[in-house]
């Protein structure tokens, strides 16, 4: 027995329909209930509903009235308490009926045939149960970035344990390696300082430093990731970071080293030498070929640091303690943590403040370990013994949630009109370095290709940014973080010339516009105009731009050029990208299942993202995401397992061939391939439909909006009004544009009978043909506007099908113009009534 | 649309955010009064650059089209807007006597004697292989010349 609900909203629907005719017509079918409320939404009315629910022993219920949009969710609780709350339909009688037709007459014809196309879709709902899926209270972050920290240290509060996973050897990232942070000028590592070692500290986190993800796999609640760590060469727990081992008595004039260096581990102090050749004759012993030699009789001897070997026998023995030990590793390369700036060791700490603060050999320059010589420089002077021969460990953990944070990286604008090859043009993370007091500069301003203070300094706002060959977006940092260093170095020199050569400054943020006004004021020159090369005679740099607001081309001078370099995804985010299932952007960067109502969340559920990987954004914003991220971990662990209604696909595995079509349009990973049957992982289906289009043998299919749900509820319209365009609207776009429309009294013809589908994309070109061969005139399809589809690409996976499907009409002489699709945002209303008209005069 | 808001349609100067790096590496523009940015606000304001003296100082190098961020066809628009400016007979005279050379010897630049000096400095052959030195390919020139009507059409010119 159905029992159908009328309800008259008071006037809203009553007034403008012949309840008792639709009452009259819909009695006479068989095995069917009618009851009419003023206010089914009310207590009275739906305490109608469960009482006739008991009473009436009803196994489906049509509920006639507003948009389930907006009491769906009070007649599904109601109906829940009495049967399965997914054994009943609702025709919108409201919204799409009485609001949006004029004539009375039609309104009623019309709630007729969406009634009878509910009451036939109902019939063939089936009871939907809930799966329940075993949770892992672990969570992993992927990188140790000031959002990845943060996040992991918000998740660790709440009483998860989190795996912090991080490629450099240190945690920290770009924050770390930051002077100052705009708009407040806070040194970037006193802010930073306590966070990092809070995290190394928190009980609920362990750090994995340079380890790579290498493999997801799993579903949401239990994912198990392969982990690989990179060997240090050098025993994590023994190690005490005293810096023993990578003492130099290098001092660099200029910034930059021209290549590596080998330099030499002792100095021999002439004024303490008697020459007695006690050294050299030891060596000898020692070592094959000796580095030190005595040419003659008392004479100094000579030292050769390529065939010394750092026993330090030389040191100990020498009777005059004239010998010291000056580099305990003579191997130095550029810094990579200043980037190429400065130097390190071969043995080294990225940087004196690095959290945790433990030594790390590297494999390919430490002489020791890529079989230069035996080198025992390191192992005899360490009194922890900590430098060792080590492996990569490859781990399987188990998590319920991963978070990814993996940070953006400068892009690299090497041979471009920008000249970064001159060693005075560098990024703006190199200056950062350049004026930070740990820097290789100790925060003395000196330029790269001499050492000397600049006199004059061009900073050039959007390189790369907001430009198509390179990065197309802004990158939303720069105009303030430029405005930042120029700020620092006018405070230190105020004699320096700064100019900032910008298009145009964007100082949105709190206190941002403030800060800008300050500089100004602090006599940084700002030009408007965009730079077209940077050209270089010697050492001096030529800016060629133009003051646009003057209208005036323009040469400037300068010492040394600051690049704002777009900011682009990190190689670990794209690495990230490739290996587990995330979206990227057009922009490269992860993209957010909805970039205003979901930002944190990815297309798959349980892994979320914060920070950088999803685009350019200052460090506050990354502290936000991070929160929220924790936020949305937390709600997604909170219980042992999670619920998942089962309005998902399932896949009868009897007819299915295992071809894989599914699983290659799915954008959510919902797919379970590996087993001997595919599978749907439940928890991940978002059930919008599009595997059920595209499966050869129908073997795949939603268990609500069946293709059967689909089209029972098209016969059952068609059946009252063959006078009709189909109109599938998606449940997130066009079916909320036509409620809009139908809110604002905007009329269009009755004709255009709207069927809901969860998205655009779960439409099939059979059910785009099917109602004309049930007399339809004509089918529309409202789906998202590109780009923005709530299932990521349905609508655009659509516009193919439909393209296919029109060939298909002409072929038939029914008229590809018949069929159509329109993208409709929520919010255009007047654009669904448009598409509708322009249908109803086609058809 | 007319002709002259198509040419700037064409040329996608709805793109151009105004950043002035066309200006900034327009070689010409650092000799003359040719400012290119400018002349693609006007055009995409809707306004007719048919008439502009600087229209004709662009040499064509591309180094606006190449570096532009937003992907404006600043010199193919204009060329497009001389072509324009040529139909209405907005056309400086002084480019004349470069199109009678080119009608009469096929070479806009004649060969002049200094550069046929230098030819011979550095040992390249005394005249160059072109139309000029080729008269029957130099009556078909004319002849394509003839039928589209082109010395009418620069004579008819006013500037």
């Amino acid at each position: 027995m159905i029992g159908v609900f009328l309800c008259d909203c008071g006037t809203n629907i009553a007034g403008n329909m012949d309840m008792e005719y639709l009452k009259k017509e819909l009695a006479k079918e068989d095995n069917l209930i009618v009851h009419e409320s003023i206010f089914l939404c009310s207590q009275l009315g739906q305490d109608l509903i469960k009482e006739t629910i008991e009473k009436e022993k009803l196994d489906r219920v049509v509920i006639c009235s507003c948009s389930p949009k907006h009491h769906g969710d009070i007649f599904k609780e109601c109906i829940g308490e009495k049967m399965n709350p997914y054994l009943w339909e609702m025709a919108n009688i409201r919204e799409q009926c009485s609001w949006a037709t004029e004539n009375k007459e039609e309104a009623t014809q019309k709630a007729l045939a969406l009634i009878k196309g509910a009451i036939e879709a109902s019939r063939t709902l089936q009871e939907i149960g809930q799966a329940k899926v075993p949770v892992i209270k672990d969570v992993m972050v992927i990188g140790g970035g000031i959002a990845g920290m943060h996040a992991a240290l918000e998740v660790a509060d709440k009483g998860f344990h989190v795996h912090l996973v991080e490629q450099n050897p240190n945690i920290g990232g770009n924050m770390c390696k930051l002077d100052r942070t705009f708009p407040t000028d806070d040194c970037s590592m006193c802010t930073i300082s306590p966070i990092l070692n809070e995290t190394a500290m928190h009980k609920n986190i362990d750090i994995l430093t340079m380890t790579d993800v290498e493999d997801v796999s799993g579903h949401p609640g239990e994912y198990i990731v392969t982990v690989r760590s990179r060997p240090r060469y050098v025993d994590f727990t023994t190690c005490t970071g005293c810096g023993d081992c990578a003492k130099t008595d290098l001092v660099m004039e200029k910034p930059k080293l021209d290549g590596p260096l080998w330099l030499d581990r002792i100095k021999i102090h002439e004024d303490l030498c008697n020459g007695c050749g006690a050294c050299a004759k030891l060596c000898a012993k020692q070592n094959d070929p000796p580095a030190l030699t005595q040419k003659e009789k008392d004479a100094i001897p000579e030292y050769d640091t390529h065939k010394c070997v750092g026993c330090w026998v030389c040191v100990e023995k020498c009777p005059k303690k004239a010998i010291e030990i000056t580099n305990v590793c003579p191997i130095v390369v550029p810094s990579e943590f200043n980037l190429g700036l400065g130097f390190r060791k071969a043995i080294y700490v990225p940087d004196s403040q690095a959290v945790p603060l433990k030594y790390l050999r590297d494999p390919e320059t430490c002489l020791q370990l890529n079989g230069t010589m035996d080198c025992q420089g390191c192992t005899t002077v360490c009194k922890a013994k900590a430098p060792c021969q080590d492996t990569e460990e490859v781990r399987q953990l188990k998590v319920g949630a991963i978070v990814v944070a993996t940070g953006y990286e400068q892009y690299d604008l090497s041979g471009t009109e920008y000249n970064l090859e001159h060693p005075n043009v560098i990024t703006g993370l190199e200056l950062e370095r350049l004026i930070s007091p740990s820097g290789p500069t100790l925060g003395e301003l000196k330029r790269p290709s001499d050492g000397k203070i600049p006199q004059t300094v061009v900073f050039i706002q959007c390189a790369g940014s907001r430009d198509r060959r390179y990065a197309e977006y802004c990158s939303k940092i720069c105009c303030m973080y430029a405005t930042k260093n120029a700020r620092l170095i006018k405070a230190d020199h105020p004699e320096i010339d700064v100019t900032i050569c910008y298009i145009d400054l964007r100082a949105a943020g709190r206190g941002y516009e403030e800060y800008f006004d300050q500089a100004r004021e602090m006599g940084i020159r700002y030009i408007r105009g965009n730079v077209s090369e940077v050209l270089a005679d010697g050492d001096q740099l030529l800016v060629r731009t133009e003051n646009t607001l003057l209208n005036e081309p323009l040469l400037l001078e300068a010492d040394l050029v600051v690049l704002s370099t777009a900011l682009v995804p990190s190689q670990g985010t794209k690495h990230l990208i490739e290996t587990i299932p995330l979206v990227p952007g057009k922009d490269g960067f992860i993209a957010p299942v909805h970039v205003k109502i979901a930002p944190v969340d990815t297309a798959t559920t349980g892994i979320f993202i914060a920070g950088t990987a999803e685009a350019p954004k200052p460090i506050q914003e990354c502290i936000t995401d991070a929160g929220a991220v924790a936020s949305r971990v937390a709600t997604f662990l909170k219980d042992d397992q999670i619920t998942v209604d089962l309005v998902t696909s399932h896949i009868n595995p009897d007819i299915c061939i295992k071809c894989g079509e599914c699983n290659e349009i799915c954008n959510y990973d919902a797919i379970d391939t590996e087993g001997d049957i595919y599978e749907v992982v439940d928890v991940a289906c978002h059930a919008c439909g599009m595997c059920t289009t595209v499966c050869p043998t129908n073997a795949i299919e939603l268990r609500y909006f069946s293709d059967i749900q689909l089209e029972k509820a098209v016969d059952g319209i068609l059946e009252k009004d063959r006078d009709s365009v189909i109109a599938y609207c998606c449940s997130q776009c066009g079916y909320n544009a036509a409620d809009l429309a139908g809110t604002a009294k905007m009329r269009y013809s009755p004709e255009v009978k709207i069927v809901r589908v969860p998205c655009s994309g779960r439409v099939t070109i059979p059910q785009m043909l099917y109602p004309f061969t049930k007399g339809a005139k004509g089918v529309m399809i409202g789906a998202c506007l590109e780009g923005q589809c709530h299932y990521i690409d349905g609508n655009i996976k659509e516009k193919e099908k439909v393209a296919l499907a029109k060939q298909i009409l002409d072929l038939m002489g029914i008229g590809g113009e018949k069929l159509e699709l329109f993208n409709i945002s929520s919010a255009e209303g007047a654009k669904f009534v448009e598409s509708a008209e322009k249908m109803v005069s086609r058809c | 649309m007319n002709p002259v808001e198509k040419a700037a349609r064409d040329s996608n100067v709805e793109k151009c955010v105004q950043c002035g790096k066309c200006t900034a590496g327009c070689p010409s523009g650092r000799q003359s009064r040719l400012r290119t940015r400018t002349l693609v606000q006007m055009a995409y304001q809707g306004q007719d650059v048919t008439g502009l003296p600087e229209l004709w100082d662009c040499t064509t190098c591309y180094n606006c089209a190449e570096r532009c961020p937003k992907g404006v066809n600043t010199v193919d628009a204009i060329i497009l807007l001389r072509n324009l400016a040529v139909q209405k007979g907005n056309f400086p005279r002084i480019h004349l006597s470069a199109i009678e050379n080119l009608y009469n010897t096929g070479n806009g630049f004649p060969l002049s004697p200094e550069v046929a000096q230098i030819r011979a400095i550095i040992g390249l052959k005394k005249e160059p292989y072109d139309v000029s030195t080729a008269p029957e390919e130099l009556e078909k020139v004319k002849k394509i010349l003839d039928i589209t009507g082109f010395l009418e059409l620069v004579r008819g010119g006013t500037t």
